[in-house]
């Protein structure tokens, strides 16, 4: 994947490092020299298991870290660095996030039409209370709820209705990227298809873009164009989803691939390899990075 | 029910079990009768949504109750060996005491969802695993600690001496997991109640915990309750599976009939909801709408609603038990009709293919 072309891209990131010095001697690198880019109206999975710094890089995407190193461009618009109030404005704008538990990022006190529009609020999106309401039905209606349930508490919902809160919350500014993280983690099987679905039809419609951090590799091949598989803050293999679904190279992404549970009482029993980098002599930090074919990158 | 004549004994028999809840804004019948056999060990799967009654039955089994919980009706049977011989009797009417005493944590043991909230933060595991093993099988200190390093060997723990010295932050997830699993086979039980062990784990990490849990299994001829709401899950463990919807089993079989011949709509939904590696489907499946309240009792089929199959007569009257093999039960009127209710296309389409990838 080119990362020069810009044009078609809404997100290009390079060399992102993340750091967090614990104490005077000692620094995490979560996130360490990081480069992806994600094209318009696309959805980019970012898979890995907890520890290995995906949720870090939607964290610090959206500014919620100050990034230790590295350039973010979002349309073009470099917006690492500083925080000022007009590029605060032009990032949320844009980019929005939608998070794992729906009940702990939603506040319990607030009704669900002043969750919904607490992005209008901020960026003063309305001239009058009754625009600020339609703008909120409409949306509500968007994700598949109804008006009289604005007036409603999040409690009052269940987990599936809550994350459809969440998405509302998320679309109301009309954003060009959504950072998913984990976002259908904590939901049932049932549910999490639907929250997919619906995620996707608004994609269909609105032309947005989605980076979609997961740990579940099946559900990321029902929704990603696009696929970097992350182990300890770096990229492993990153490619279109056939490149990695269907040709894995990496031995970890392979090691990714063979643990997802088969719903086939008859398959044949997957042995779990286990992974361990050390043993196969794996230094990312002296990797480099392999390009297979145009869009193929490995780590070795 | 009899599953043939070669199945082992019977080790606990769940009958008509009730339970509702007294909550602020009435009676919740989170279980409306349910039954199932546990037989000696096989690993039988209990599956559903939030809501479906599962981890509320499975609980009850292990003596856990919240205060406004009740059992109105129904009861457990545990059958054990006592002085060699066999006895067959109702926990429900046990007293408190007895149940404490005999039954909880020693032969009933339970591994939780989030090993983080089954831990106590502040005690070391040394403390929490050696506490089960001091108590019901009357070891020194001394003892009860070697035990527990044996123990957390076995559950593939790499410094046990280390491990039983830390507390449960120090750990990941997938360790606290293992040190849950270690806790619960401390004392040897017979029946193992696992609620939903590996939803808040990583898929590799699942795998592992998943390969512990039959290997332990094996090892004890532990009789295991597997909890989920992931089908995916359910293949490659259980023995026979029990599809549960509002607080009542719809479907059961060996995974056999409910993979390959599943006849309940909702089980079809279940199974098309999970992603498949191997079909290149570009929409998923889902089953419409939410499970019911049930704050009210439902009128006919809990799943009427839901189900786009449904008959008028889904909406007046509850569905009766239909039996289709020794091993595969279904509560469906379909099953009544005439002309059989062929499942969804897609659904026929991905078993075949299943099928085909069996070995």
């Amino acid at each position: 994947m080119s990362t020069e072309k810009t044009k078609d891209d809404v997100l290009v990131v390079k060399n992102l490092k993340q750091y967090f010095q614990v104490d005077k001697k000692h620094t995490v690198k979560a996130v360490d020299d990081v480069s992806f880019s994600i094209k318009r109206g696309s959805t980019f999975a970012l898979v890995g298991e907890s520890g290995s710094g995906k949720s870090t890089i939607g964290k610090s995407l959206i500014r919620l870290y100050d990034p230790t190193e590295g350039s973010i461009l979002l349309d073009g618009t470099e917006i690492a660095g500083p925080m000022t109030k007009e590029k605060k404005r032009f990032l949320t704008g844009r980019m929005q996030m939608i998070f794992q538990d729906p009940m702990s990022s939603l506040n319990p006190r607030r009704k669900v039409l002043d969750i919904v529009a607490e992005g209008l609020d901020a960026a003063h999106l309305y001239h009058s209370a009754a625009e600020r309401r339609e703008k909120v039905y409409d949306i509500l209606e968007k994700v598949g709820l109804s008006k009289e349930q604005a007036e409603r508490y999040p409690h009052m919902f269940s987990g599936g209705q809550r994350q459809r809160i969440g998405i509302a919350r998320a679309m109301i500014m009309e954003p060009e990227l959504i950072i998913a993280d984990e976002c259908i983690s904590a939901l049932d099987v049932s549910t999490q298809a639907q929250v997919v679905n619906l995620m996707r039809e608004i994609q269909e419609e609105r032309g947005l873009a989605y980076l979609f951090i997961a740990h579940d590799l099946a559900m990321a091949k029902y929704i990603a164009d696009y696929v970097g598989v992350i182990h300890l803050g770096h990229f492993v293999e990153m490619g279109t989803k056939e490149d990695i679904f269907e040709h894995p190279m990496h031995p970890y992404t392979k090691s990714l691939l063979a643990a997802v549970p088969e719903p086939n009482p008859r398959s044949k029993n997957k042995v779990v390899e286990t992974y361990d980098k050390d043993a196969l002599g794996i230094d990312y930090e002296k990797g480099t990075k392999k390009y297979v074919s145009d869009t193929h990158m490995v780590l070795i | 029910m009899e599953r043939g004549k070669d199945t082992q004994p019977a080790v606990l028999q769940v009958e008509n079990l009730r339970i509702s809840f007294q909550t602020t804004a009435g009676k919740l019948r989170a279980v409306r009768g349910v039954d199932f056999t546990l037989h000696k060990g096989e690993t039988l799967a209990i599956v559903g949504e939030s809501g479906s009654g599962k981890s509320v039955s499975a609980r009850a089994i292990a003596g856990m109750m919240s205060e406004n919980e009740k059992i109105e009706e129904g009861s457990i049977l545990y059958t054990y060996e006592k002085d060699g011989s066999t006895v067959t009797e109702d926990i429900l009417k046990f007293s408190r005491k007895r149940r404490a005493k005999e039954l909880y944590g020693k032969k009933i043991a339970m591994v939780f969802q989030d090993p983080m909230t089954a831990l106590n933060p502040l005690l070391t595991i040394e403390t929490q695993l050696t506490e089960g093993i001091r108590k019901h099988l009357s070891l020194s200190k001394k003892e009860a600690y070697q035990r527990g390093l044996e123990l957390l060997a076995e559950v593939g723990i790499t410094e046990p001496a280390l491990c039983m010295k830390q507390y449960p932050y120090q750990l990941s997830g997938g360790m606290r997991q293992r040190v849950v699993i270690a806790i619960a086979i401390s004392c040897h039980p017979e029946i193992l109640i696992c609620d939903e062990p590996t939803t808040a784990l990583d898929v590799t990490v699942q795998a592992k915990i998943l390969e512990l849990i039959k290997s332990m299994q094996k090892k004890y001829n532990l009789s295991v309750i597997f909890i989920t709401h992931d089908l995916g899950v359910v293949a490659g463990i259980a023995d026979y599976i029990n599809v549960m919807y509002a607080g009542k089993v719809v479907e059961r079989g060996t995974p056999d009939d409910i993979f390959f011949h599943p006849r309940h709509p909702y089980t079809w939904g279940l199974m098309l909801a999970v992603p498949d590696m191997n079909t290149a489907d570009d929409r998923l499946y889902t089953i419409p709408g939410a499970p019911p309240s049930l704050l009210e009792e439902p009128v006919g089929e809990a799943f009427a609603p839901r189900n786009p199959y449904a008959l008028p007569i889904d909406f007046e009257k509850e569905a009766p038990l239909c039996r289709l093999s020794e091993t595969h039960e279904v509560y469906s009127w379909l099953e009544q009709e005439e002309k059989k209710t062929e499942m969804p296309e897609a659904l026929r389409k991905r078993i075949a293919k299943m099928l085909e990838n069996a070995v």
